[in-house]
């Protein structure tokens, strides 16, 4: 988990009251955002919040219908333009390649696009696929799918790269490596933007993140700060051996919670939390079994900002 | 490292990759290959058996003009535009009798203010492009003739002398014609629908790549095949039907290259007003089948109701059979109209193409 307020290098991208309508329907309700150079910007938010259309209005797919947008110190009117699109890169939520092309052909054809291109076979080097440049993009396995989406959108050598939940549906294993290949691309420098329904994902790799529902921003911090103002305490979970007196279960204070064989204490400070636990373990000749630290993370503060109902 | 670009690089790279995706993808190249032959053998097969068209003929004019020194003149004129070598007759019931004895197929007679044609019934399966030929030779006669009133009389049939015809040979261009269209049009929509469906042209937007050129890369794959189709449908049909054209192969290649390009640009168009795969193909089918029946791909325009005629005018799939039976040698049409209809063709499809792909980019998800 990354702690602490990031080093603002400089304004990479800014957003100042960003709306979009459909028709009559306000889906952007003004949105404000800043993403400085080098850091990776978590947007998080419950289905149909406003995630990907805030992020196709960056990437070039959609026009906002108010608002204001600077790239890289330049202003945006309209669509965004060629220069602009040349030091973006970007990862759809779905990417199907076109067909009957292998893998290495798929990057020459992208690398053709734009001015600058880092070479197929390093940008292969740096996605691990390199046994795979003669394969058929087709025939890649979703893990590999993926790292191909992400070697095109970094071909170009970019400034920003639009990242629109990268590990959707992959298994572990491929999960892993797109985060290591993605925590790679912030090393090299890369700004990210990054929208992803992991909580997981956006508490490790995010510096940033922007929580949005209904049209707006509700919140927006480093993760640290988010799940400290609410995040809620932390918990120990345990089972002893043998069963507590009433006096040793008193000795444990007013935080203590009991549901059968398990006890849970509720505390703000995990560690002295856990030591008085193995104090109290040893004077009252207790063994402590099945122990779990469960600290709140931003999963808690997603659903405590955006609710527990389900969204469609 | 770093490497250079340039506009040329981008649009080669485009070309060569639309190329091995083509080349690739067995089925689409099956499809544009086989499907104009297979159309051709289908519809050719039952044609030429309902018809007996097969049996071919040389078909002969007769003709009967009253005023040797001016109107024989006037005639051979019009008839040389049509490509016609009549035999002459001193007697207007020499004409008839040539044409009722069946030592001609049709009769000229052109009088002071009018022209009349002698058909024989029997020769009714030549009906389809002698009528045309007829309302070739009026038009040319009045060009001829210009300010003087024609009343034009015509008895049942039309015709040509010394060529071999048959009813295939005049289905064939049609056919042909509309296998170009359907390759065409089919092929773009499908590529460039299923493109937007699967997200490619999302994802492609978001490069700084131009639409047009994108599309222009695809069309370029699919003109080449669809010349060579072309090229191999007509020899087949040579080959099978015995059609015996006298192609004009310099033509030939013109008007293909126009047609493809005009179709490849229908296509186009039709994926940018239709977001959907299959309405783009349902739309396109539709717009096909009014094609093939209400234009002169296996009817001749002249035998055509008046209100069929006002739609067919509009259809360019009528002109560009016209074009093909000229560039076969098997009807006649004015270099002036047939350098226009190309014209349009390649222009119209081009402009198609050129602005159907930045439509196409600009209209991906707005």
């Amino acid at each position: 988990m990354k702690h602490g307020k990031i080093q603002k290098h400089g304004k990479v991208i800014e957003v100042k009251n960003l709306k979009k309508f459909y028709g009559r329907f306000e889906a952007l309700k003004g949105i404000n955002i800043e993403l400085y150079k080098g850091e990776i910007f978590g947007f998080l938010g419950p289905n149909g919040a406003g995630k990907t259309t805030t992020l196709e209005i960056l990437e070039g797919l959609r026009r906002p219908s108010e608002g204001e947008m600077w790239f890289l110190g330049e202003k945006i009117h309209g669509d965004v333009p060629p220069k602009i699109k040349e030091k973006i890169g970007v990862v759809l939520q779905e990417t199907r390649f076109l067909d009957h092309l292998k893998v290495k052909e798929v990057l020459e054809l992208f690398a053709s696009f734009f001015k600058n291109s880092l070479g197929v076979k390093n940008v292969l080097r740096t996605v691990k696929l390199e046994e795979k440049e003669n394969t058929y993009s087709e025939n890649l396995s979703g893990g590999q799918k993926q790292r191909l989406a992400i070697a095109v959108s970094i071909i170009n050598d970019p400034e920003i790269i639009f990242l629109d939940e990268p590990t959707a549906g992959l298994d572990p294993q491929s999960r892993e490596s797109i985060w290591n290949l993605i925590e790679e691309l912030k090393s090299y420098g890369k700004t990210i933007f990054l929208t992803t329904h992991y909580m997981e994902e956006a508490q490790r790799l995010c510096d940033r993140v922007a929580i949005i529902d209904h049209g707006q921003i509700i919140e927006l911090g480093t993760p640290a700060e988010l799940i400290s103002k609410y995040g809620g305490k932390s918990e120990v979970d345990f089972e002893c051996s043998p069963t507590p007196t009433t006096v040793a279960l008193n000795a444990l204070g007013e935080n203590l919670i009991i549901s059968g064989d398990h006890f849970r204490i509720m505390t703000q400070n995990l560690t002295k939390t856990l030591e008085a636990l193995v104090l109290w373990s040893k004077k009252f000749d207790i063994s402590l079994t099945n122990v779990f630290l469960i600290e709140p993370n931003l999963e808690d503060v997603f659903l405590k900002l955006t609710g527990r109902g389900l969204r469609d | 490292m770093v490497k250079s670009h340039s506009q040329m690089k981008n649009f080669f790279e485009l070309v060569r990759k639309s190329f091995y995706m083509f080349i690739r993808d067995r089925q689409a190249t099956i499809m544009i290959f086989i499907s104009p032959i297979v159309f051709m053998l289908i519809i050719g097969f039952v044609i030429s058996g309902i018809s007996g068209g097969t049996t071919s003929v040389n078909v002969k004019v007769a003709a009967y003009t009253s005023n040797s020194s001016n109107y024989e003149q006037l005639f051979k004129k019009a008839a040389e535009k049509s490509g016609i070598e009549p035999i002459f007759v001193k007697d207007k019931n020499d004409v008839k009798k040539l044409v009722n004895s069946g030592k001609v197929q049709m009769g000229i007679s052109l009088e002071s203010s009018t022209v009349t044609f002698f058909y024989n019934q029997s020769f009714g399966q030549y009906n389809n492009y002698l009528k045309d030929l007829q309302s070739f030779i009026v038009q040319a006669i009045r060009e001829e003739i210009s300010g003087i009133p024609m009343y034009i009389q015509i008895v049942p049939n039309s015709l040509k002398t010394g060529s071999s015809l048959t009813v295939i040979s005049f289905i064939v261009p049609g056919i042909l014609a509309i296998a170009i269209m359907m390759a065409g049009v089919f092929g773009m929509a499908t590529t460039l629908g299923t493109y937007r469906e699967n997200g490619s042209l999302k994802r492609l937007r978001t490069t700084p790549l131009n639409g047009s050129l994108f599309v222009f890369s695809i069309a370029l794959n699919r003109f080449w095949s669809s010349i060579l189709s072309s090229y191999i449908t007509v020899l087949m049909s040579e080959w099978i039907f015995s059609t015996n054209y006298n192609i004009n192969w310099p033509l030939f290649s013109i008007l293909m290259a126009s047609a493809v390009f005009m179709s490849l640009g229908f296509g186009t168009a039709f994926s940018v007003v239709f977001k959907d795969l299959w309405t783009i193909l349902n739309f396109s089918t539709i717009v096909l089948v009014i094609m093939m029946l209400f234009s002169n791909v296996f009817y001749p325009f002249s035998i055509m109701p008046e209100y069929m005629k006002v739609i067919a005018r509009v259809m360019p799939i009528t002109y560009f059979a016209q074009g093909l039976r000229y560039t076969l040698g098997i009807a006649p049409v004015y270099l002036w109209k047939f350098t226009l209809i190309n014209i349009i063709f390649a222009f119209g499809g081009l402009l198609m193409i050129v602005l159907g792909g930045k439509a196409i980019f600009y209209l991906e998800k707005r």
